[in-house]
């Protein structure tokens, strides 16, 4: 007989840090946050931007000097989007190689012509779409472009291992994307994904970038 | 023996019940606690639960014209929330079951409404048309984020009852001449809203342009400036008379300039839509306090 999936559904909690910042520590954090809260079977969820905050991944634009690939690339991505500044984009070649970004800039082109979107992050690196240009992040980092966390893998590992809770790193916003770059537990995936839809991290002025999310339900 | 509940988390919105505005204070908490609410002074009410504290506590600035902010004073076994008013109000408590457990505060927006109910205010959109105004470094226009506060000024003014009249339609770029012709005698205020440009794009941040014509229009766009200042973290460039709006004459008018567009850092603002709804509520709560002084 074929096993059914588990189905899990959780109870959402926020809790209203401090603004963090690099001389915090991540691990430090969930644990101080999520204390006579969170048990084993439950996950602390971090938000991404906060998690490399902590890594001392938010940098000033003026401490970035964009060259002439960077300030000619800058003109093509989504207006809207994360790249669409010279000093952002030289963080991207920086961080990709001008090989991956310009081959990714061929894949985006291409996409224009057969109306497929994404192919620039899926050729030059999905941890490319986790930078928040300038004013992308919250006050007072407003003024920062905030790279992707580093090491997303092992940091949740070492929140289970200090909290023993289950814990996720994630990129969501308010278009109901969630994107999961570190979990302990790859079976509670699915279940993570639908309890973050509605962005309990906030993108206004909350400053609840940890989220505990509680079981109370499983389903066999 | 009672599970103690710990305070996860504490936030302020404005909500809409029918035609009624309330401001709300809403606290989370893991299960429910005992609460005691009282008035020690005019001007502050006192929430008291006995609860413990995951949360930081560290103060919440409101200014939405009824709530000015929250401090948070953690004690033994309990944590005390102070709200401090603008406005003699009573809160209304209400608790919503479910984990967070949710203990909500509303404080009726009345006050405003009485204040602005019928006066006349004419709201005009800087540039419009073919006329775009000043371009950011990115792509914005300062005539489409001009329209955009507007926009939300208008949904703030009429939410409080005011009767709004627009100098131009999204498409529109009348002269000064036909906008200053939308004021009529009962007018209580001209509001005008653009952006700062600047060749040198290091300039950053928030004026407000005043008429020099009416006294007190310099301490009122004094008090917008320091609103907005402090609902949008942007720095003050400061206030300063304009001859166009002398053109006015005793009619009250002041031109906002929330940013300058022509700096990256002040563009990428303008793209959050939060932005431009915390400019027109603060631009609205001054304009009330500046005509109440002293009542």
């Amino acid at each position: 007989m074929a096993r059914k999936d588990k189905k899990i559904f959780f109870y959402k909690i926020p809790i209203r840090t401090h603004i963090v910042t690099e001389n915090d520590d991540i691990v430090d954090l969930a644990q101080k946050y999520s204390a006579g809260i969170a048990a084993p079977g439950d996950v602390i969820c971090l938000a991404e931007s906060v998690v490399a905050i902590t890594q001392g991944r938010a940098i000033l634009p003026e401490a970035v000097r964009p060259g002439w690939l960077a300030r000619f690339l800058s003109r093509f991505p989504g207006k809207d989007g994360s790249l669409a500044t010279p000093p952002a984009m030289q963080l991207a070649i920086e961080e990709a190689g001008p090989a991956r970004i310009l081959a990714g800039c061929a894949a985006a082109a291409l996409g224009r012509l057969i109306k497929k979107k994404g192919l620039f992050y899926i050729v030059a690196g999905r941890e490319l779409a986790l930078i928040d240009d300038i004013a992308g992040t919250m006050y007072p980092y407003e003024r920062h472009i905030v790279m992707g966390p580093k090491n997303p893998g092992q940091l949740v590992q070492a929140i289970k291992k200090a909290t023993g809770a289950e814990a996720v790193i994630a990129d969501v916003n308010d278009k109901k994307c969630v994107d999961i770059l570190g979990i302990t537990d790859k079976s509670y995936r699915q279940a993570v994904i639908e309890a973050l839809k509605d962005n309990p991290f906030g993108n206004e002025d909350e400053q609840t970038p940890i989220v505990i999310l509680k079981r109370w339900k499983t389903r066999l | 023996m009672p599970i103690t509940a710990r305070l996860t988390n504490f936030y302020s919105k404005v909500t809409l019940e029918g035609e009624e505005q309330f401001s709300t204070v809403t606290i989370e908490a893991t299960a429910p606690p005992p609460v005691i609410i009282d008035y020690p002074e005019p001007g502050s009410c006192r929430v008291t639960l006995r609860a413990l504290l995951n949360m930081y506590p560290g103060p919440l600035y409101i200014q939405d014209g009824i709530l000015r902010e929250v401090t948070v004073e953690p004690g033994e076994g309990q944590v005390t929330f102070h709200i401090t008013l603008d406005e003699d109000v009573r809160a209304m408590l209400t608790g919503v079951e479910g984990i967070p457990y949710r203990i909500v505060l509303r404080f009726s927006r009345r006050p405003l409404q009485e204040f602005y109910r019928d006066r006349v205010i004419i709201i005009d959109p800087g540039h419009g048309g073919t006329d775009g105004g000043w371009r950011g470094p990115v792509n914005l226009w300062e005539r489409d984020m001009a329209w955009k506060t507007a926009q939300e000024l208008v949904r703030v003014l009429e939410g409080f009852k005011a009767r709004v009249i627009w100098t131009r339609q999204a498409e529109e770029n009348p002269s000064w001449q036909e906008r200053l012709r939308k004021v009529t005698p009962d007018t209580f205020c001209f509001i005008s809203v653009h952006e700062h440009g600047a060749a040198d794009t290091s300039q950053r941040g928030t004026a407000v342009l005043y008429n020099p014509v009416v006294p007190g229009n310099e301490e009122l766009a004094a008090k917008v400036l320091e609103r907005i200042v402090a609902r949008v973290n942007t720095p003050a460039r400061g206030v300063k008379a304009d001859e166009e709006l002398a053109r006015l004459g005793e009619i009250p008018g002041i031109k906002l300039e929330p940013v300058a567009i022509t700096n990256w850092v002040d563009e990428g603002l303008l793209r959050n839509p939060y932005f431009h709804q915390k400019v027109a509520l603060a631009t609205a709560v001054a304009i009330k306090q500046h005509f109440q002084r002293g009542k």
